[in-house]
């Protein structure tokens, strides 16, 4: 048995101990930093610079996920490896961010100073970035710019001949699919619905970006492109939206064909053996053949009556933040001039990181790789309908509010005529960019 | 691990900027050397001797200047934030008092509020400096069969913490609810309330460990390996909380419950995992003892079925008094105490004939265990003063040494 008194009032001296101790681990790195600091002024010119540089890489809020978060740790891991060749005390530090909490996140960061010295996100999000001065905007070389993707340079390019962030690398969009169960990708969107009913496990996506690769085949391309113009809605509008929404219902009636919220649960499906076929971003195959191996295929999306697929190319740029010390900024600067040069770019290619180069002094290897030659022709049918660019560059609000509309549709809550009305209202009157 | 350690280490690259070292010294500064600026300015202004005036207006203005001259000044803001934070605290705690008896408050304020207060503060300095949705995807390591995150198991060890320190309250409402229903007795009422705590961390550590992802194949394999080692290495604490369960279902050791320990009565306290703490009244002592010992041992209790006591006082009178005037007046003594139950009503008894005196008892009952020995003393001085009054003696013992001579000498 224990008896238990009373315990003793603590002595009070230990208040004062606590608190040197807490100055001394504030003080000190504190110090050291400022010692630091004050040798880097004394350094010669040519020495190296030294420091950590801040990444923020800004991905889809769905897609973020712990296997993702590890594929985008480790090429960052390999650009630092390369880079350190150059800049040997240079140390990155990346943080994944939802893309579309960006400008939240930067007002925050930047308030406090502690915003990223570099930001790997779309062309689109750079853009808005710079209008709300969220990030800085840079300047290069022409010699250096010529050298790049002429179409995203163009993009990112301001009127006073600054840019928004520089273009880092493509990200296409693909069909995927399971050779195990898929001989040959469906050339055209007959072919599509074909090899469905005859039992191939078809995944699509009810996301606006996702699912623009279909407009273009069902004629109903240029009608989108009109009403995000503004233009006044005349009977071919009409007729082209109609023509696509009976395919999506056509579609949606097949048994072995079924429409999901975001591609990350295509992917899953694929991974998983649920789907056969997808329409996948490029980035994605990495852990498509992380999963499937060499059973992974991968082909450019289906034609239709009207032409070519109408897919959205990811332009992903490294922009600025407004926080960075000179030397951050300096080695930052550093960093993305590396990250397109030819010996990067091609680095990406050939260790397979699923992406295409904006550095035209790097061909991609089409002959010898059929993943690399579909992402080619991926690019190709993006640019052959460059008013796509409108609906990437959609709010939030906006596609939420198309996949909402679209579901209803499919699950037989709305009419065709009340869909068609409300996405004629949805893409004429909301746009806001 | 050595991930996340790598992630922390990083973010000492911020004091690379100026903007970010000039606020964090300034919030050194503000915070260790507003002792120093008290003292001088107290005499002549008073309100600055309070760190709550000083704190707060210090950082607002460096923030001012700061914004003014167009630098960031985020990082004292938030600085001004957690400040203000801690000092409401003090303002829940003054909610709380009128709803929660003070000694719960203490524990919830200690155990529960001060500690969430400090992990959100913690949270929100991690959330300037780095992205905690993408700190919770680093892995920690594999056990189990399963890759462990550091935000999954920190969500498991967040719950359970939670569960353990914060189901009293709540778990204490239910048991009242309950007691206001069914008409349970208190002590019922808080094994009912203890109960439900032990049921409520139960279910969140089965939780904790199904959310973290950990193999149940493993985790049963791995029990079972340990059941062999318990049974030799900590079979007394199990041993004791086995005992703890079964008592309290048993309801022979609850809260309120009064026991006999070496002869004095205990109120149990509480009843834990390992032992249960009573109180003793004779000299404000806790006694912590193991639960196995009520296990294994004969337990008195007054409050098993009911809490009345019968207690007895012992007294002498002289040979010459009437013994039936002694035992009406005895009882009389005892009816005239008001902690003295009317019913059933007092008894006095001759016990025997003494050397020097008649001994008696005078036999009452009590409605709290815990008052014997005040009453008795109560009723000792009642008895002495109707003795005085009725001039009955209470005599001592008295030896008369006689001297007898040897026998003669030889």
């Amino acid at each position: 048995m224990l008896l238990r008194q009373r315990p003793p009032t603590p002595p009070a001296q230990t208040r004062p101990a606590a608190i040197r101790v807490v100055t001394a681990g504030l003080v000190l790195p504190l110090l050291v930093s400022l010692a630091g600091c004050n040798g880097q002024r004394l350094q010669p010119m040519l020495r190296p610079l030294e420091g950590t540089v801040y990444i923020a890489v800004g991905v889809s809020e769905d897609a973020i996920d712990g296997e993702l978060q590890k594929e985008i740790r480790a090429r960052t891991a390999m650009l630092q490896t390369t880079f350190r060749t150059l800049q040997p005390k240079i140390r990155l530090q990346v943080e994944v961010f939802p893309e579309e909490n960006l400008p939240n996140e930067l007002r925050l960061r930047n308030s406090t100073g502690l915003s990223p010295d570099l930001l790997l996100v779309n062309e689109s999000t750079a853009r808005d970035l710079v209008r709300e001065r969220l990030i800085d905007t840079v300047s290069f070389p022409a010699a250096l710019l010529e050298q790049l993707d002429a179409g995203s340079v163009v993009r990112v390019r301001r009127t006073d001949g600054t840019l928004t962030g520089l273009p880092m690398e493509l990200q296409p969009q693909v069909a995927c699919f399971d050779r195990r169960r898929v001989d040959r990708s469906p050339a055209t969107l007959s072919e599509l619905l074909a090899l469905s009913a005859k039992g191939m496990e078809v995944g699509l996506s009810l996301d606006a970006v996702n699912l623009a690769w279909t407009l273009g085949p069902l004629g109903a391309i240029d009608a989108v492109s009109s009403l995000l113009a503004r233009q006044p809605v005349t009977p071919v509008t009409r007729q082209g939206l109609e023509s696509w929404l009976s395919w999506l219902r056509q579609a949606d009636q097949q048994q072995h064909v079924t429409f999901y919220p975001t591609e990350p649960e295509l992917l899953k499906g694929l991974i998983a053996g649920t789907l056969d076929w997808i329409p996948c971003r490029s980035i994605n195959l990495s852990r498509v053949k992380a999963r499937l191996g060499k059973h992974m295929g991968v082909a450019p999306l289906p034609s239709g009556p009207h032409g070519s697929a109408s897919p959205i190319t990811r332009e992903r740029v490294l922009a600025f933040g407004v926080n960075s010390s000179p030397v951050q900024r300096q080695l930052a600067l550093a960093l993305a001039r590396f990250a397109i040069s030819p010996l990067h770019q091609r680095d990406m290619i050939l260790r397979s990181q699923f992406v295409l180069p904006v550095n035209r002094e790097v061909a991609p290897p089409v002959r010898s790789s059929s993943v690399v030659a579909a992402m080619v022709v991926g690019r190709q049918q993006s640019m052959q309908r460059a008013t796509i660019r409108l609906v990437e560059g959609s709010s939030k609000g906006q596609r939420e509010a198309w996949q909402a509309l679209l579901t209803r549709f499919l699950f037989d809550d709305l009419s065709p005529q009340a869909t068609l009305t409300g996405l004629i209202e949805l893409l004429s009157g909301g746009r806001s960019r | 691990m050595s991930e996340l350690l790598m992630e922390i280490v990083g973010w000492f690259g911020y004091l690379q900027r100026f903007d970010v070292r000039i606020q964090v010294l300034l919030l050194l500064l503000v915070f260790l050397g507003q002792g120093v600026l008290r003292r001088r300015l107290a005499p002549r202004f008073p309100p600055a001797g309070h760190p709550r005036v000083v704190i707060p207006s210090l950082l607002g203005l460096l923030a001012l200047v700061l914004g003014l001259g167009g630098h960031p000044y985020g990082l004292l803001l938030l600085g001004l934030l957690l400040y203000l934070g801690w000092l409401g605290l003090e303002g829940v705690r003054g909610l709380l008092v009128r709803f929660i008896e003070p000694q719960q408050i203490q524990l919830l304020e200690t155990r529960l509020i001060r500690p969430a207060y400090l992990l959100i503060a913690a949270l929100l300095v991690i959330r300037v400096f780095d992205n905690p949705q993408d700190l919770a995807l680093i892995p920690i390591g594999e056990w189990f069969g399963s890759e462990v995150t550091l935000g999954s198991f920190f969500l498991a060890v967040l719950i359970v913490y939670v569960l353990a320190m914060g189901t009293g309250p709540p778990a204490q409402g239910m048991a009242w609810l309950v007691q206001r229903s069914v008409g349970i007795s208190n002590g019922s009422r808080r094994a009912l309330a203890l109960m439900i705590r032990y049921a409520a961390v139960a279910l969140g550590i089965v939780w904790a460990l199904d959310h973290v992802g950990f193999n149940r194949t493993a985790i049963l394999a791995v029990a079972g390996g340990l059941s062999v080692g318990l049974g030799f290495g900590i079979k007394e604490v199990f041993s004791n909380f086995v005992s703890g369960l079964w008592l309290l279902f048993e309801g022979s050791v609850r809260p309120g419950e009064v026991l006999f320990i070496d002869g004095d009565p205990c109120e149990v306290r509480s009843l834990g995992l390992r032992a249960a703490v009573l109180w003793r009244d004779r000299d404000n002592a806790e006694l912590v003892i193991p639960n196995q010992t009520f296990f294994t041992s004969t337990t008195v209790t007054y409050t098993g079925s009911d809490t009345l006591r019968r207690s007895q006082v012992l007294v002498s009178a002289a040979y010459h008094h009437d013994p039936e005037e002694v035992i009406a007046l005895l009882e009389a003594t005892a009816r005239s105490q008001n902690r003295i139950l009317p019913t059933p009503p007092p008894k006095g008894l001759l016990l025997r004939y003494g050397d020097s005196s008649i001994d008696y008892a005078l036999r009452f009952w009590i409605a709290n265990p815990m008052d014997n020995v005040s009453i008795c003393s109560e009723v000792q001085a009642g008895i002495w003063r109707a003795f005085r009054d009725r001039d009955i003696e209470i005599p001592f013992p008295q030896q008369v040494q006689y001297q007898v001579e040897g026998p003669p000498k030889s």
